[in-house]
């Protein structure tokens, strides 16, 4: 006799849960953890690790405080953990990483209530806190910059044919200088714009001047042979891991599109001067100097903390819009405010106040792109306007 | 014995800032140290017992309809006279930090809402006790907003060197975090000293409450007004 099983709906279920999705997102964080380890020492490792042990702890103590359920099973705070060590040079002291780390899970997550209800994404709220706390330790003068030779495969030569040749890398090698310290690509181009001597000709031949000088090699900067932060040097790794992230359904494509082709866009527009001459330097660009041209918007994608925040930090599920559309509101308010404050304001990087403003806003977006309700009215309410 | 009871009373329960929340602009503002935050609730004190004074004395003479107005002359006042001595007497340093925020207390709403609430309804000698209770638990709080501070965000207390900063050797210490001293730490410094102090309210109005339960024929009201105060979260 087969039994007929009556039950209500819903009757088909999502497996995803909290915890498989935080440690999926873990899963995607760590090869570019594990590079670091490579790039930076043990020294990378350790400073992710006490960051991430910082974060569990103090989550769960406050959770203890509140009396509520301790959750530190779910992987949040890890992630907080990883990205705040991922936000610092592997050379600062060890109470930086404990110190961002307890303010992330403390301040911007528990004192709001927990996971779900906190504003700001916890991680960038640490990064912010100890940005200004240890200035000395976050913005080094020098980072330490271990070269590798670059591997030859057909990318990279594709990728070289398109770029420009610095002979640092290459003399380090010829020379066999296991480590040499330079300065951070995001410093090089804000440095770069500002240098009396690069104020000389067309936008494009002070950028290509100034790259030419100073700055890494493309393939390096983009595959994570450079001078930054833990987890900010491969954009390689990173787009790896949201790759999956997003074949897994967990982030939608999109968002960090938007982003990043923003940020792009205007780093690529918004230095080209006004009128005819502005109209002349993009066809100079396009058809003289060649792929020179798009190498300043290229080294703004692929150099400091753009590829990880725009990944991993705008896509929070916490702390971004609900729906698709404000979703996209979202991510180009950030690329907008980062090129703003990458090209105009005081901090060669932008990203993390970018997305913190832009998370201040996701109440006000969620407002203005409440989705129509199935079946209610043609014509949409006015924004703002309560349903 | 009485007198003591209801200062620490005006201090503590009824703290201008974490009871009454007034006057929270200066206590943003100029707690960077335990000398500013000295100073300026000393100076706030000041005018406040003056101007509780003066107005207690006067209150038949004012006009009812223009009573804040003449509350403000009588504050701003006082306030000139403190900021004339501050300037002739004080450091030059405190009165550098403090800069425009002795000008402002004229509009301290703390002064102007003890003026208002009490000096202009009761005699001379309850509102200095008034002025002397609400300005000791004004000034205590700044004081402590800013010993946190400075100790916090320079290591320092009174000037003073407490734990080391910047070394030159790789593994130092520690050093401090520097954000307690800007804006941003001043915000969350408040805010967790707001969450302590009302998770030490709440603790205490339900022990209150659990020991003021006689066995007795309790309302299903009761019985709710007790766990919402018994679960009310321990800290913020």
């Amino acid at each position: 006799m087969t039994r007929l099983t009556v039950s209500s709906s819903p009757h088909i279920r999502q497996t995803d849960s909290t915890a498989k999705i935080m440690w999926s997102v873990v899963a995607a964080l760590t090869p570019a953890l594990v590079l670091s380890g490579y790039l930076f020492g043990w020294r990378a490792l350790w400073v992710t690790g006490l960051s991430v042990l910082t974060a569990v702890v103090c989550e769960a103590l406050a959770q203890r405080l509140r009396k509520t359920p301790v959750t530190i099973g779910d992987g949040s705070a890890v992630i907080t953990g990883i990205l705040v060590a991922f936000c610092m040079p592997a050379t600062v002291h060890w109470y930086v990483p404990v110190f961002g780390s307890a303010a992330a899970i403390l301040i911007a997550k528990q004192c709001f209530g927990g996971l779900g209800c906190n504003i700001w994404n916890p991680a960038l709220v640490g990064r912010a806190i100890v940005h200004v706390s240890f200035a000395k330790d976050m913005n080094p003068s020098s980072y330490p910059v271990v070269h590798v030779e670059p591997s030859s495969s057909w990318l990279s030569d594709v990728l070289r044919h398109f770029t420009i040749d610095v002979t640092a890398a290459g003399d380090a090698a010829a020379t066999a200088v296991d480590a040499i310290t330079g300065p951070s690509p995001m410093a090089i181009l804000k440095k770069g714009l500002a240098s009396p001597d690069a104020l000389v000709g067309s936008p494009a031949e002070q950028f290509t001047h100034v790259l030419r000088g100073q700055a890494p090699h493309l393939w390096d900067a983009f595959w994570g042979n450079i001078g930054g932060n833990i987890g900010e040097v491969s954009a390689l790794l990173l787009l790896a891991g949201v790759v999956y992230l997003v074949v897994k359904g967990y982030v939608r494509w999109y968002s960090p599109a938007l982003y990043l082709g923003t940020v792009a866009v205007l780093a690529a527009v918004l230095p080209l001067p006004l009128g005819p001459e502005g109209a002349r330097w993009v066809w100079a660009a396009a058809l003289r100097s060649g792929p020179d041209g798009m190498l300043y918007p290229l080294y703004h994608l692929v150099c400091g903390g753009l590829m990880l925040g725009a990944l991993y930090m705008a896509t929070d599920m916490v702390t971004s819009p609900l729906s698709p559309r404000g979703q996209m509101v979202f991510a180009v308010g950030c690329g907008v405010l980062t090129v703003l404050i990458r090209l105009y304001g005081g901090y060669p990087e932008g990203v993390c106040y970018s997305i913190l403003l832009m998370n201040t806003a996701v109440p006000l977006i969620d407002r203005w792109t409440r989705p129509r309700v199935f079946g209610t009215g043609h014509k949409k309410p006015a924004p703002g306007a309560s349903s | 014995m009485n007198l003591l009871k209801s200062l620490l009373d005006k201090a503590v329960k009824s703290n201008p800032v974490f009871g009454l929340m007034l006057g929270l602009c200066p206590t943003l503002a100029v707690t960077t140290s335990v000398k500013n935050g000295l100073a300026m609730g000393l100076a706030a004190s000041v005018v406040l017992l003056c101007s509780n004074i003066l107005i207690s004395l006067i209150k038949k003479l004012i006009p009812k309809e223009v009573r804040i107005a003449c509350y403000i002359v009588v504050i701003a006042g006082f306030v000139t006279m403190v900021e004339i001595l501050m300037k002739a007497l004080a450091p030059a340093e405190i009165n550098n930090q403090l800069g425009i925020f002795i000008p402002l207390i004229v509009v301290n709403c703390i002064i102007l809402g003890r003026a208002e609430a009490f000096a202009s309804r009761n005699g001379v000698v309850a509102s200095i006790g008034d002025a002397v209770g609400i300005g000791l638990g004004y000034a205590g709080v700044l004081v402590m907003i800013g010993a946190i501070r400075e100790l916090v965000g320079k290591g320092t207390f009174w000037g003073y060197t407490v734990w080391s900063g910047y070394s030159d050797a790789p593994e130092a210490l520690a050093a401090p975090a520097t954000v307690a001293v800007l804006a941003p730490g001043a915000f969350i410094v408040i805010g967790l000293l707001f969450g302590l102090f009302n998770a030490i309210g709440n603790r205490r109005q339900a022990a209150q409450l659990a020991a003021a339960q006689p066995v007795r024929f309790t309302t299903s009201a009761d019985e709710k007004a007790k766990g919402a105060s018994a679960a009310e979260p321990s800290a913020q």
